[in-house]
């Protein structure tokens, strides 16, 4: 428990631990001044491409604060991986960089347990940065909007959930996220321990998460079934799953999640993923010449 | 004395290259033991391996009688060290990277210990000071500090030395040998400044290309009694062909160029500058050389 503390408050005393804090700060709090200055036309421009039937709903009623929860999520999920990536990927790589780890290996602590509790270390980062940014855009966001019932776009159609059916939905949502940002943390540690200095593992798993990104949106079917299911990055999309309702006749079933087995898989997944990374880094690291 | 460190046949493979060769010694309790080489003789990685950075391609390492692949923890428990330059975590202070350091050795000091221990480096007043703001010279006290919070009863300093001015090295000096006459502690040090190597040390080794060249009790090696002569002469060849067809010839050490070292009594040397006179073998100077950096530069060729 010591030497996780000794991990935490190294990455807690570099000032560029807080980049990421201050960048997503600054990003939620410009998209809700956004929408709160210009949310009813956004709303309106959301709304016109959906049928003339979501046309006669309030624009007040649908801007409240679990949408532009949502909303952010939408734009800065897929984005936080990157500022994850900035600490974990230095968790090693940096300490070789800077010649402690030579010290740090030569103490009287196992290599496993070094690696354990560094990976804790980021893992934990990557915690705080997800409540960083649970605080700012769902709590923040209903300070400022207001709560009513949660409308969300998919294709031609809206989930509607009632305001008392939505708060579990983003805790079971953040959740999900953590598992996805983790598995992001595992890779760049993995990379951070083959290397020397902590540009490259930061560069290369940015690299992996922009062509794997781009990789899962492209609307062609070839890839739909040959390349997307593998991507952690398809899988990282499945929080959304949880604003997925059934629904009869266009009434929202309570509590309902239209495709739970789905999440399941890609949490599963992820899950795997984040072992794979963590087993090749051990096997890896417990091998390791320290030269540097 | 009892053994401290016992290696045996120790070897490093980097693919083709042979970093360090079948090398064997013995370091005894409570001395001070150099261990002397070229760059890229194979000193940084014997000592790597000595921590466990480096696994050995071949090879026996006993510390305090214990196997240290089968008990790094125990080892390194009772074992503190200095690797290379002391680079410590510069956005932390003095006494925050002591702290640290001392709970991996397992320890949990309060913060009048560690300022007792940073001010038996002389860094009392800095405690509270990022590392990025001290000098090399006190990166290198607070790198000694780090070494040795746990008490350890063996030290390995890799080039303590580097990058210090004269003050920073003869502090150094006299810090080695207060740990190893006042306090009993087994020192092993590499380090390049050879005239500082002779002041500290008791026993020497001297590995060259991975191998060693030299192994001994320092005052044996530089014995006045068994004195070490150059003789530059105008034909090595001749020289030694000639030479080792008597019963000198076993006593030549080494040839570098036109000069030849040898080792002799002090009273053989008339003998032998009679017998090459003798023998027509034109002599062009003869000195005696008897420091430590006569010595090394004798069996390392440079």
């Amino acid at each position: 428990m010591s030497l996780l503390k000794i991990e935490i408050f190294k990455i807690f005393k570099r000032p560029r631990t807080y980049i990421a804090f201050s960048v997503i700060a600054l990003i939620i709090i410009l998209i809700q001044i956004a929408l709160k200055f210009g949310g009813e036309e956004y709303v309106g421009l959301m709304l016109s491409g959906m049928g003339d039937s979501f046309e006669q709903i309030p624009s007040k009623d649908i801007l409240n604060g679990y949408l532009v929860c949502f909303v952010i999520l939408n734009l800065l999920l897929i984005h936080i991986p990157i500022l994850v990536a900035l600490v974990a990927g230095d968790a090693v790589a940096g300490e070789a960089n800077m010649g402690t780890l030579r010290l740090l290996a030569s103490k009287p602590v196992s290599r496993v347990k070094l690696l354990v509790v560094k990976f804790m270390a980021s893992a934990f980062y990557t915690l705080i940065l997800l409540i960083w940014v649970a605080v700012l855009a769902l709590f923040l966001s209903i300070a400022l909007f207001g709560v009513n019932w949660l409308g969300v776009p998919r294709e031609l159609q809206f989930n509607i959930m009632e305001s008392d059916d939505v708060l579990w939905r983003y805790s079971l949502a953040f959740c999900f996220a953590a598992i996805g940002l983790i598995c992001v943390a595992a890779l760049a540690f993995m990379l951070s321990v083959f290397s020397e200095n902590s540009i490259g593992p930061i560069v290369v798993t940015v690299c992996v998460i922009i062509v794997f990104t781009i990789l899962t949106q492209m609307q062609i079917p070839f890839y739909d079934e040959t390349i997307k299911p593998y991507l952690f990055t398809t899988h990282m999309l499945g929080w959304k799953g949880f604003f997925y309702v059934r629904g009869v006749e266009g009434v929202t079933e309570k509590g309902s999640i239209e495709n739970l087995s789905s999440i399941i898989k890609s949490a599963g997944i992820l899950i795997g993923y984040t072992a794979v990374f963590l087993g090749i880094a051990f096997w890896y690291f417990k091998r390791k010449n320290i030269l540097s | 004395m009892s053994s401290v460190i016992e290696v045996r046949e120790l070897t490093k493979s980097f693919n083709e290259i042979t970093a360090v060769d079948n090398l064997t010694f013995t370091v005894k309790e409570k001395e001070v033991y150099g261990f002397l080489g070229e760059n890229g003789a194979g000193k940084s990685t014997t000592i790597r391996m000595l921590l466990t950075l480096i696994r050995p391609t071949n090879g026996e390492i006993k510390i305090f009688g214990l196997d240290l692949s089968t008990h790094r923890k125990e080892i390194l428990e009772r074992t503190g060290a200095i690797i290379e330059k002391p680079d410590l975590y510069k956005y932390l202070t003095a006494i925050e990277n002591l702290s640290l350091f001392a709970v991996m050795s397992g320890l949990r000091l309060d913060r009048n210990q560690l300022m007792d221990k940073l001010e038996k480096v002389g860094l009392g007043e800095r405690a509270d000071s990022k590392i990025k703001t001290y000098s090399q010279g006190m990166k290198q006290r607070l790198g000694i500090a780090v070494a040795l919070v746990h008490d350890p009863d063996l030290i390995i300093l890799d080039e303590p030395m580097n990058g210090l001015d004269p003050q920073g090295i003869a502090d150094i000096r006299n810090l080695i040998n207060h740990l190893s006459k006042d306090l009993g502690k087994t020192v092993f040090i590499s380090s390049h400044l050879l005239s500082e190597m002779e002041q500290v040390a008791d026993s020497l080794l001297i590995i060259h290309k991975g191998k060693k060249i030299a192994e001994g009790n320092m005052h044996e090696l530089l014995s006045p009694e068994q004195s070490r002569i150059e003789i530059e002469t105008n034909s090595a060849s001749e020289f030694v062909q000639k030479l080792n067809q008597t019963n000198w010839g076993p006593k030549i050490i080494s040839v570098n160029g036109k000069k030849i070292m040898m080792q002799l009594k002090k009273d053989d040397v008339p003998l032998l500058i009679q017998k090459l006179s003798e023998m027509k073998i034109d002599i062009y100077s003869v000195h005696k050389k008897n420091s430590l950096e006569d010595y090394f530069l004798s069996l390392t060729g440079d």
